[in-house]
């Protein structure tokens, strides 16, 4: 009995012995707010200043910044010479949008919510899908990792850098944990206009028929069947696999993504399930892609998250979605989105500014610069109906090129 | 290759210190100095221990040490400790004072022990494994064969208190601090020459 009491004493200290790890580190550290908070926030309010550009989204004369984290500005832009700010629709955790018959989607966070907007005045909403997206996160400093996320103290709606402190596995240490990152922060376009608006080139919402996509996690398509506008009804993801998807654009019955290392093609036969068609290649690099007759038009940029080191233009061929080819490539300086209309190619080109090609022939559109705007630093355009709406970092432009020959200002909204 | 060198010159050192140690114990049996006792393995003189061990756990790390001392008295001695283990991918070298106490006046005794020093890291690149303080105490039998060698064996539990920083080149990305609570139990085997 005594030796047994012993042995028993002995296993229970040396079982006693653990190591401990521990890993200090400056992180996003999560600020939560309750689900009650969260979810009971918003409303349309009076027109505010534009902090911070966001994707931009044009449909029946109106147009729409997302402010990121923030909401939605309503611009009424029937006169583009004289733009007039509507409302803001509060939404937190605004990220991207797409608008169909009167109806508009944003993502708020974790939910995604359907507005009513028969009155650009008064838009109601009518539905909020709780978690659909539940890994989405606000935007943060990207130069610091992410601390751990404790799901049950609500939603995380803001970062702040702090030091961390957490005890971690010490073979398998989580440091620099992602935290499945998804930021809706940047927005698509389609040159033609019908039920549904048209975005700019950096979008993650888009819509195809009656389906929105949504890139979730960079690499997951979330399909939301539109048939009933008012009330969407949710699909199993597709796996967009091997990449990280950054922009989505619809052309005809087909998703075009633009990826870190190139383009995706997917087809929407069966909209519950696209199916992957194709992958174009190309050096590592930020790349929205526009699509117009048989040719898709690829900026690839250098820098940020994308990283690589190449600065151009692509034009490829995609009159085959099963196999895109590459006509031709352009040097530019470091270029963000870009925009088509009929002949006229559109290419916000970082600090070299704005950019317009005569694409009447895309294999040489990019030897062919018909105007260029180097004071204007802008991101992101969507060129409709003979106005090219600009959004930069400190403004909206928006230019007439109705006459050719000519590419003249209309108005500015600075932020 | 700095591992390695750095090893070896320990490794020389201690060995040197050894010899060094036997040579004096040598002069005392020539002298026929044995002021304490008959029994070489109580009287006061220089001794040095090899021993190899396992620190266990939640993780199981290896372990060599040589300890370079000086019997004081029939109860009392002290030595300096040089050794390599391992823990989680990094290697150390354990630099320490111990100080023991035999229970017996005979060459077959348990004793206690308490040791304390620094984990000298054998790889920090720019400084990045800091290494760390270490201390222990063990509970031990030593039995001696023969007029200078013995045989010893003990068990006992080690922390270490080990830092290091994970510096991100070619990323901007902050550098990262681990801490490691090492708490082990350990057991060792070795051998005593006096």
């Amino acid at each position: 009995m005594r030796n047994t009491t012993l042995f028993l004493a002995i296993v229970l200290l040396l079982g006693a012995c653990k190591d401990k790890m521990y890993q200090k580190y400056l992180a996003n550290v999560p600020v939560y707010t309750s689900y009650e908070t969260f979810r009971s926030s918003g409303g349309f309010e009076s027109p505010r200043a534009i902090d911070k550009m966001g994707n931009i989204y044009f449909k029946d004369n109106y147009l729409f910044v997302v402010e990121p984290d923030k909401g939605i500005h309503f611009i009424d832009n029937a006169n583009p010479s004289a733009p007039i700010q509507k409302g803001f629709l509060n939404v937190w955790g605004a990220g991207n949008m797409a608008i169909k018959g009167n109806y508009l989607y944003v993502n708020s966070y974790i939910d995604l919510l359907v507005y009513d907007i028969s009155s650009m005045e008064n838009p109601t909403l009518t539905r909020r899908m709780e978690d659909v997206f539940p890994t989405a996160l606000p935007t943060s400093d990207s130069d610091y990792p992410y601390a751990a996320i404790d799901k049950s103290k609500g939603v995380v709606t803001s970062w702040i850098v702090e030091e961390v402190n957490e005890e971690v596995t010490p073979y398998s240490p989580t440091y620099f944990d992602d935290g499945g990152i998804v930021s809706f922060n940047e927005t698509s376009g389609a040159p033609s206009i019908s039920a549904t608006g048209i975005a700019g080139s950096i979008s993650l919402f888009t819509i195809v028929g009656d389906y929105l996509y949504v890139m979730e996690e960079g690499n997951l398509l979330h399909p939301f069947e539109l048939t009933n506008p008012a009330s969407p009804v949710t699909h199993e993801r597709v796996n967009v696999w091997g990449t990280e998807v950054e922009t989505l654009f619809p052309y005809q019955d087909y998703l075009f993504m633009g990826t870190p290392s190139g383009i995706q093609i997917f087809g929407t036969t069966n909209p519950k399930s696209p199916n992957h068609l194709s992958t174009f290649d190309h050096g590592r690099g930020c790349d929205p892609v526009v699509v117009q007759d048989d040719y898709a038009y690829v900026t690839v940029r250098s820098g940020g998250a994308c990283g690589g080191v190449i600065n151009q233009l692509d034009v490829i061929n995609v009159s085959n979605k099963s196999n895109p080819t590459l006509i031709s490539s352009f040097e530019m300086t470091n270029p963000h989105g870009l925009g088509i209309d009929g002949n006229l190619l559109f290419i916000c080109d970082g600090a070299a500014g704005l950019k317009v090609f005569d694409a009447t022939n895309p294999s040489e559109s990019g030897n062919h610069l018909l105007y260029s705007f180097p004071s204007v630093q802008v991101t992101d355009i969507i060129p409709f109906n003979n106005v090219a709406m600009v959004i930069g970092t400190d403004g909206i432009y928006q230019y007439d090129y109705s006459v050719p020959g000519e590419f003249n200002l209309l108005s500015v909204i600075s932020f | 290759m700095k591992f390695q060198l750095k090893n070896i010159l320990c490794l020389a050192i201690t060995l040197f210190l050894s010899i060094l140690g036997n040579a004096q114990n040598s002069t005392n049996e020539l002298n026929e100095e044995l002021p304490i006792g008959s029994d070489n393995s109580v009287v006061s003189g220089f001794y040095n221990r090899f021993d190899v061990g396992i620190l266990g756990g939640s993780a199981a790390s290896r372990s060599f040490n040589i300890v370079n001392g000086y019997r004081i008295n029939e109860h009392w001695s002290a030595g300096l400790g040089l050794g390599v283990e391992e823990f989680y991918w990094n290697r150390y070298i354990p630099t320490y004072l111990e100080g023991n106490y035999n229970l017996l006046k005979k060459s077959t005794t348990p004793w206690l022990s308490v040791m304390a020093g620094y984990e000298i890291p054998t790889v920090s690149s720019n400084g990045a494994n800091r290494g760390g303080f270490t201390y222990g105490g063990k509970v031990g039998f030593s039995y001696f064969i023969g007029k200078h060698i013995g045989i010893t064996t003990s068990i006992g539990y080690r922390y270490a208190h080990l830092q290091a920083e994970t510096i991100w080149i070619g990323w901007e990305l902050p550098p990262i601090t681990t801490v490691t609570d090492i708490n082990r139990y350990e057991f060792r085997f070795g051998m005593i020459f006096k």
